[in-house]
């Protein structure tokens, strides 16, 4: 009926899908399967049994058998279950439960480090953001890995279920070849019929729903009233919940809440008319419940309508009923079972697939595998050498042709306007991005083929947009669990911090913000912005970057880092980004950019004297007020 | 988090509410969850009687009569079980829809609540649980609200139909079944006290990983923590709260396992009894074989329906303290927009007046009895080291925030008693942080629908913020998304300029009194200087207030003001303050040196 709304998804692609979810996790822990499966068989022994020994009693009942005969029966059934169930809460609550509940973590875990250690152009790219929103909607509902354990278990039990049965039913099978009674073999021949034709149904029904589920997560409907629905109501709830408040006060004194009203519930209501899957899934979602309950009850009667039948013609003794009816619609139960699972386990396998692409993201940055030369006198050189950039997925260049050589132990200050390149040279030094021409080098040497983690620790960089975590303070500055408490100290003093450090109840051992802890601090973006610059002097590498690492704090405490800056950096090669130019004053080499290129060098006496250049033009916009 | 500012209130009346919430927005709702009463409740009793029916018939040996029996008795069962399954699907899909409507509305509440209520204060940590509480998958509080009450009445139905089966048999039955019953109860009460011992231990390892994931995953983080190798230290912080993680578990695990084998033997005690019983019943023949097994069902049954009221309340009660955070959210006060609004308000240009003001976040006191009188006309620059209190004090006059004590007056009109709207209707304020909406530049400039947004005074604005030939140029219409969170090929802008944009924004709503909160920290010196110009020209006739840590700007303004502490410790213009030689004296020194040092030493270079 709505064919036009469910394109196939291939078999294989599905298959292909579980495989790779089963087999991740099965790296994990093996364990999280093997176990659940042997719980599972215990409980469907359990049942076997039970249902047997039942009919056994029921027999005796019949027959009116003394009661020491019945005993026997009952002692037997009411020790192995309570055995049974024992083992099997054991097995769940001391093996299955912790384990499965570790692979989760582990898993939701190992996405999140992912992204910390792909290569940073990657969590840049266009395609990992992509990604990351496609993760978020797989994982909007459902229960994520949990549902990859149900079905299993469930298909698992299905089978085990199956199995089992078989074998209970099997004399049922025997008594009707040995009759030879046509009548006993049409019987057969029309259980397997019925089986056939209400499953069949059932599971129409329910691949057509599946497929439509599927599709939503396809995104094969991307209209457009959906996708800025759902985006933007993202965006305000990744904001609340991030604690960005902020921004509420422009709409309270915009006059901005109807405007949120039309991209919020307005949206919501409007989309459930227009849009035809929504009307479509209800529907279907109600068409394929009916027919599984038609089907389901239809099994459970059939068991015993046959069975029923069959003792009537006196084929098996009475008591027996139950357990043939039982096990007729067990194994109808089971089929039906592991095939509505196996396709709920391809949904979630399909919901799973964005997160395993994440996971098994490789790096394209070349690793290479050079140790960085350990120098006490931090001689470091480093060269540009006509190195152009341009960042994925933008048109124009970020850079363009820049040679640049840094001198050793120098201040070096670069000046231009927004979007001159300035941050961007920043990223391509510390090697977050690659030059696309061109080559960064480091003594001479193409810094590529240095290994990353021994060439970043040349760099303490203070970024524009740095973060703190709301970790300690003294881990904080130490980007470490071990902290040296006198270094620790000594840097927050430097970066003039000694005043709030003394008023704080743990010292470093304080936490910062209150995400984690309530007693953590609130701190002010200057103050934070002072401890990211004494998190740069700890690191006490060779190179120091300082991006705008001022902006946010007022005159007095930008006075005083730029006045122990010289003392702060001492011998090493420091770059300093700033648009408050008086900060050049303490560099003897400024480097001005424009349009991704280097259009000045020199002194600041020198760069002044030249009225056309554009420092002369930077220098004087600011200037002008102060004279 | 201290005790007395969870917010409370009774199962029943957050069990009413979110079912009034359900059937205003979706009444099918209610019908679906009729059906899922009735066909849940009965088709446990037809599978008990099923069996029974059918032995009866084979013992009987009657095929036709025997059929129409069960033709009877299957009827139901297959109609109840159908329309149960059907139904489940159905209420499902459609309380999904409610879900995403009701988190909708809690973020549009949040919106429409007094701005103190987002920044600070308890009420800031009911908004977000609240949020969380709709964003938490199929476990969020809107499904366990509507569900959890279901069940119970469910399995209390079914509870009163095996009570009446029991009952037929031996009343006394009903008894013993009760109290052994009950002490499965005990069971599980002892279990959900030691699960509740945990539960805050638990609640901490649960923000401590959530915190770790989501700094793992903030874009924002990923320069730091490559350049300062944190990977290391996070793995190891992780690794020590998964440690941390498994152990709480375990203990868990192991009190879990020990009121198993307590349920266990109840059951085995019971099922012995039963067989016991039954089976002796059959042999005196007080009981025919057949029934047997329905009775023997309805004793074995009977346990699981009381276990289940007893789970489902207990369930019941630990979502109701979620279902609470989220009502409180929704019933938090909204602005106040009643109120005379006296015509001299709106006089232009604006005087203002603090009088007496008092005002303190919490416990933090940032002004204690501050007075402040603003011309009509006047251009104040507000100045200070980090803190002093600027931002607050622009909050206070707009609105956003409200005085402890004291009055601020505009034009001689008592802001307090004004409605909100009005107030805020008075200022345009470009603030430090604000926001670009991923809407059409349209709605961003004028906060209201592309419709209500009048096409000329947009381009007008834009044209006097120096934005209108960027966005020509780039073929950019009122109508283009801006940033890309909705659409890849939206408008992002560079800082400079976002501020210039915000500063339209700001023209846009041509507010009486004209308020720029550091505007061009983010500005290159030769945008930050264009942005001076523009200031002296939309400040024209109007009251105007300008905080800046360049003190460039105060070069143009009526009056400066330095705060400290919350205080005002020196004003005056900008020669009286030098003349002084105070604080501000100092930190205009300190920030012009080198620039005003630089041309002599060149002179002296050049001599």
């Amino acid at each position: 009926m709505h064919d036009d709304l469910t394109t196939k998804i291939s078999f294989r692609e599905n298959l292909s899908n579980i495989k790779n979810l089963i087999s991740y996790i099965y790296k994990i822990d093996k364990y999280s399967y093997f176990l659940p499966a042997l719980r599972i068989l215990l409980n469907t022994i359990n049942s076997a049994v039970s249902l047997v020994l039942t009919a056994d009693i029921l027999e005796m009942l019949y027959q009116g058998s003394p009661i020491k005969e019945i005993a026997r029966p009952v002692i037997l059934l009411l020790a192995l279950t309570f055995l049974l169930n024992m083992a099997a809460s054991v097995l769940q609550e001391e093996f299955i439960n912790p384990r499965r509940t570790n692979v989760k973590r582990i898993y939701d875990g190992n996405l999140a480090a992912k992204f910390q250690q792909m290569d940073y152009s990657l969590v840049d790219s266009p395609y990992v953001k992509k990604l990351q929103e496609r993760i978020e909607k797989d994982n909007n509902w459902g229960s994520g890995l949990n549902n990859l354990f149900w079905d299993f278990d469930a298909i698992v039990k299905g089978i085990c279920n199956f199995f089992c049965s078989l074998i209970i039913a099997l004399p049922l099978l025997k008594i009707i070849i040995a009759s030879q009674s046509w009548l006993m073999y049409l019987g057969l021949v029309l259980l397997i019929l019925l089986l056939y034709l209400l499953t069949r149904n059932a599971a129409k029904a329910e691949a057509a729903f599946t497929q439509l589920l599927l599709n939503d997560y396809l995104e094969q409907y991307p209209l457009e009233m959906q996708k800025e629905y759902t985006s933007l109501i993202w965006v305000w709830l990744s904001r609340c919940l991030g604690g960005e408040y902020e921004f509420i006060k422009d709409i309270h004194l915009y006059d901005g809440l109807d405007l949120m009203n039309k991209y919020t519930s307005e949206n919501r209501r409007e989309q459930e008319k227009v849009m035809p899957w929504a009307a479509a899934r209800g529907k279907l979602s109600g068409r394929q419940g009916l027919l599984e309950g038609v089907t389901g009850s239809f099994i459970i009667l059939a068991g015993y309508l046959i069975s029923a039948g069959y003792a009537l013609i006196g084929a098996f003794p009475i008591g027996s009923t139950i357990k043939f009816a039982g096990s007729i619609s067990n194994i109808m139960e089971s089929l039906q079972s592991i095939d509505s699972n196996y396709r709920s386990l391809s949904l979630t396998a399909r919901k799973q697939a964005s997160t395993l692409e994440m996971l098994n993201i490789c790096d394209e940055m070349y690793k290479g595998k050079l140790p960085v030369e350990k120098r006490m006198d931090h001689k470091y050189e480093i060269e540009f050498r006509n190195v152009s950039f341009q960042y994925p997925g933008t048109q124009g260049y970020a850079l363009k042709n820049l040679s640049l050589k840094l001198r050793i132990g120098e201040r070096m200050a670069i000046v231009g306007m927004n979007g001159s390149g300035k941050t961007t040279m920043i990223k391509l030094l510390c090697r977050l991005y690659d030059p696309q021409e061109g080559e960064i080098l480091l003594n001479g040497v193409d810094i590529r083929k240095f290994a990353q983690d021994e060439y970043i620790k040349l760099f303490s960089v203070v970024f524009q947009d740095f973060k703190l975590l709301s970790l300690p303070l003294g881990q904080n500055v130490a980007s470490s669990t071990e902290v040296d408490t006198t270094l620790a100290a000594e840097t927050l003093r430097q970066a003039g911090l000694t005043k709030r450090l003394q008023q704080l109840p743990k010292g470093l051992n304080t936490f910062l913000y209150q995400d984690i802890m309530d007693d953590g601090v609130e701190i002010s973006g200057g103050e934070a912005q002072k401890i990211a610059i004494a998190r740069a002097l700890y690191k006490d590498a060779p190179f120091v970057l300082l991006d705008e690492p001022t902006a946010s704090l007022d005159p007095l405490s930008e006075y005083e880092i730029y006045s122990g800056f010289d003392a702060m950096v001492g011998n090493k090669t420091a770059i300093y980004i700033s648009h408050r130019l008086s900060s050049c004053r303490f560099c003897n080499d400024i480097a001005v950019f424009h349009e991704g290129s280097l259009v000045q060098r020199g002194s600041h006496e020198e760069l002044l004297r030249d009225e056309k250049g554009k420092y002369y033009e930077l220098w004087n916009a600011q200037a002008q007020y102060y004279t | 988090m201290k005790e007395e500012h969870k917010p409370h209130y009774s199962i029943l009346s957050n069990i009413l509410y979110f079912h009034k919430y359900a059937y205003r927005e979706y009444p099918r709702l209610a019908f679906y969850h009729l059906t899922l009463i009735v066909c849940d409740s009965m088709l446990p009793f037809f599978m008990l009687i099923m069996p029974g029916i059918i032995l009866e018939m084979v013992v009987q040996g009657n095929l036709w009569k025997g059929l129409g029996i069960i033709a009877a008795a299957g009827l139901p069962m297959i109609l109840s079980r159908s329309l149960l399954l059907q139904f489940t699907w159905k209420t499902y899909f459609w309380e999904n829809t409610l879900r995403t409507v009701m988190l909708g509305d809690a973020i549009l509440k949040g919106m429409k609540c007094l701005y103190k209520y987002v920044e600070y204060g308890e009420e800031k940590k009911i908004s977000k649980r609240a949020y969380q509480s709709m964003t938490a998958g199929d476990a969020a509080i809107s499904y366990q609200m509507l569900g959890l009450p279901r069940r119970l009445l469910i399995n209390i139905i079914c509870f009163i139909l095996y009570s009446t089966v029991l009952s037929i048999l031996n009343p006394w039955l009903v008894a013993l079944m009760i109290v052994l019953s009950l002490l499965n109860y005990a069971i599980l009460k002892l279990r959900n006290k030691w699960e509740l011992a945990l539960k805050e231990e638990f609640a901490q390892s649960n923000r401590e990983i959530n915190y770790l994931n989501k700094t793992f995953q903030d874009p924002h983080m990923s320069k730091d923590i490559r350049i300062f190798s944190m990977n290391n230290w996070l793995m190891q912080f992780r690794h020590m709260m998964f440690q941390k993680r498994v152990k709480l578990e375990k203990k868990n695990n192991r009190k879990r396992i020990l009121t198993d084998f307590l349920q266990q033997i109840l059951s085995f005690l019971r099922n012995g009894f039963a067989y016991g019983y039954l089976i002796s019943a059959v042999l005196q023949g007080e009981l025919s074989a057949s029934s047997f097994l329905v009775y023997f069902g309805a004793i074995t049954g009977f346990s699981s329906f009381v276990t289940g009221i007893v789970n489902l309340y207990s369930s019941l009660k630990a979502q109701n303290i979620e279902a609470s955070y989220y009502r409180a959210h929704m019933e938090l006060p909204e602005i106040n927009n009643s109120g005379m609004v006296p015509q001299e308000v709106f006089r232009q240009p604006a005087e203002i007046e603090f009088r007496d003001v008092s005002f303190s976040y919490g416990n933090q006191k940032v002004y204690e009895h501050f007075n402040l009188f603003i011309h009509p006309g006047e251009k104040v620059a507000l100045l200070g080291v980090n803190g002093a209190g600027k931002t607050t004090l622009v909050k206070l006059l707009c609105g956003l925030y409200e005085p402890n004590e004291g009055k601020i007056f505009i034009n001689g009109v008592d802001t307090s008693t004004l409605p909100k709207r009005t107030l805020y209707d008075l200022f345009s304020i470009v603030f430090q942080e604000s926001t670009i909406l991923p809407y059409p530049v349209g709605c961003n400039l004028s906060f209201k629908r592309l419709s209500e947004t009048d096409e000329e005074r947009a381009w007008t604005a834009l044209r006097e913020a120096g934005l209108e030939k960027t966005l020509r140029e780039k073929g950019v219409g009122l109508d283009t998304f801006m940033t890309k969170a909705a659409f890849d090929d939206g408008l992002t802008l560079s800082g400079g300029q976002t501020q210039r944009f915000l500063l339209a924004r700001a023209l846009y709503k041509n507010g009486n009194i004209l308020i720029l909160d550091e505007p061009t920290s983010a500005l290159d010196p030769i945008a930050e200087s264009e942005i001076y110009e523009e200031y002296v020209n939309i400040s024209k006739g109007r009251t105007s207030l300008f905080i800046s840590h360049r003190l460039a700007s105060t070069k143009f303004s009526d009056r400066i003001l330095y705060l400290e502490n919350g205080k005002i410790i020196e004003e005056g213009t900008h020669e009286e303050l030098i003349a002084l030689g105070g604080s501000y004296a100092h930190m205009y020194k300190i920030q012009s040196h080198y620039y005003t040092e630089t041309p002599c030493n060149l002179n002296s270079l050049e001599a």
